[in-house]
């Protein structure tokens, strides 16, 4: 790292001057990582707070007067606004992290298991909820399939495919992905959504009828 | 003072003759457009979007200031081509079964006509009107038609059961779940087709 800094305090920018930025390295050296990080974690935080907020559109001038840092220095570790918005959203998800974990998987009567899943979902759709929609609404780029995303859904299908292990134990191929899509349905972003408008928001009705798909589909292939 | 140029009759003829091709090379440009997004392009290149419309990469920028402006003409000249087939069939008579077979065979044949161009419309923001007032529609076409064909099962609900019943049996039949099923899992019109209809009757027949 050092070595990186060094050879940056060395190189002047294409007009021949020593910008800020590699003042502030020079400086700080090894310290400006640890700045820079904290200001970057800031920086998200600030744009999920927008977000959480209903600031769909969240300006930098906003974030960077809720994170005190400076829009030359967001602009600096983000680029462009997108690839902030993009950011926040691992961020969040980072965060939310701990929460993911689901008590107790694959235990229990199938009743139970199905109400703790569906409470369980109901709550991470609630917390990742205003900023997908927000990330969706403004960040075009954001692709929602990509690798670290996939990899997010996978642990969420994992997690499915857990929860309810003894009753998909009984199929194999061809069965058993007709079997998990059937179920899985109702558990897509977009399906939350469509619950979401048509029930007005009612979390008990959503809870409700998920409930009702798993039963049908799980209860259905004993 | 006789000069062609200071002419009246004939600087018309010029001037018509250029708005003539203007629109002409717009037109093309818009139905090159087209042509790709029914192919599976959702962001065309603009520079093979001139190519195939025969015109200048300049001449493209002059019709439109940005692609986003030529994906949202083109996406609403679509629209406009496409709308005939956008109207939903009336409901037929007959046991619930042969129902849910002719409802699930109407709604897979409108995906498969419609998702290019809805996916072409997700990548303009989803604020947009236009975006908005497409999505609006098919959801609200696809509860009338569903409401219209399932009266006999729905007809003795109550609002929010009825409510209730109609979100839950028309959820497997959203875009973005027949997408899920088609591009992301894989299944192929036949699968599809089982798949909702197993989802329709035990919905249905739950009632």
């Amino acid at each position: 790292m050092s070595g990186k800094t060094e050879m940056l305090t060395s190189v002047p920018n294409a007009d021949g001057v020593l910008t800020d930025q590699v003042l502030d390295e020079a400086v700080t050296g090894d310290g400006r990582v640890a700045r820079r990080e904290r200001n970057r974690s800031a920086a998200l935080d600030a744009v999920v707070e927008l977000f959480e907020a209903g600031n769909t559109e969240p300006a930098i001038e906003d974030v960077s007067a809720l994170s005190g840092v400076s829009s030359r220095s967001i602009y600096r570790y983000f680029h462009h606004r997108d690839e902030l918005i993009r950011a926040a959203m691992w961020h969040l998800m980072a965060r939310v992290e701990p929460q993911m974990q689901l008590a107790d998987i694959g235990q229990g009567p199938l009743d139970e298991r199905i109400d703790n899943f569906v409470k369980h979902r109901l709550a991470v759709f609630a917390m990742l909820a205003p900023i997908t929609r927000a990330a969706r609404r403004s960040a075009r780029s954001l692709d929602l399939s990509s690798e670290e995303f996939a990899a997010f859904q996978m642990v969420l299908r994992q997690q499915f495919l857990d929860q309810f292990a003894p009753e998909f134990s009984t199929l194999a191929d061809r069965a058993l992905t007709r079997a998990v899509v059937a179920a899985e349905i109702a558990f897509q972003f977009d399906s939350f959504e469509y619950l979401h408008t048509s029930l007005e928001g009612n979390m008990d009705e959503m809870g409700y009828l998920l409930g009702r798909q798993l039963r049908i589909h799980l209860g259905g292939l004993r | 003072m006789t000069s062609d140029l200071l002419d009246p009759a004939s600087t018309e003829t010029r001037i018509d003759g250029r708005i003539d091709r203007r629109l002409r090379n717009r037109e093309a440009v818009l139905e090159a457009t087209i042509k790709m997004f029914s192919e599976g392009e959702v962001i065309p290149a603009l520079d093979v979007v001139a190519e195939r419309a025969a015109v200048s990469l300049r001449s493209v920028y002059r019709y439109f200031a940005t692609r986003d402006e030529l994906i949202r003409a083109a996406l609403e000249q679509w629209l406009l081509q496409e709308a005939p087939h956008l109207v939903t069939q009336p409901p037929i008579e007959g046991d619930l079964a042969e129902r849910i077979e002719y409802f699930c065979g109407q709604r897979l044949a409108l995906y498969f006509r419609f998702a290019p161009l809805a996916r072409v419309a997700l990548v303009l923001d989803e604020t947009d009107p236009l975006v908005r007032d497409l999505f609006d529609y098919g959801r609200d076409s696809l509860r009338d038609q569903f409401a219209a064909q399932f009266e006999t099962e729905l007809g003795l609900l109550g609002h929010r059961d009825w409510e209730m019943a109609t979100t839950a049996a028309t959820l497997p039949l959203q875009f973005h779940l027949f997408e899920y099923m088609h591009v992301g899992c894989g299944f192929d019109a036949a699968e599809m087709h089982k798949l909702i209809v197993e989802q329709l009757q035990l919905h249905l027949s739950a009632l």
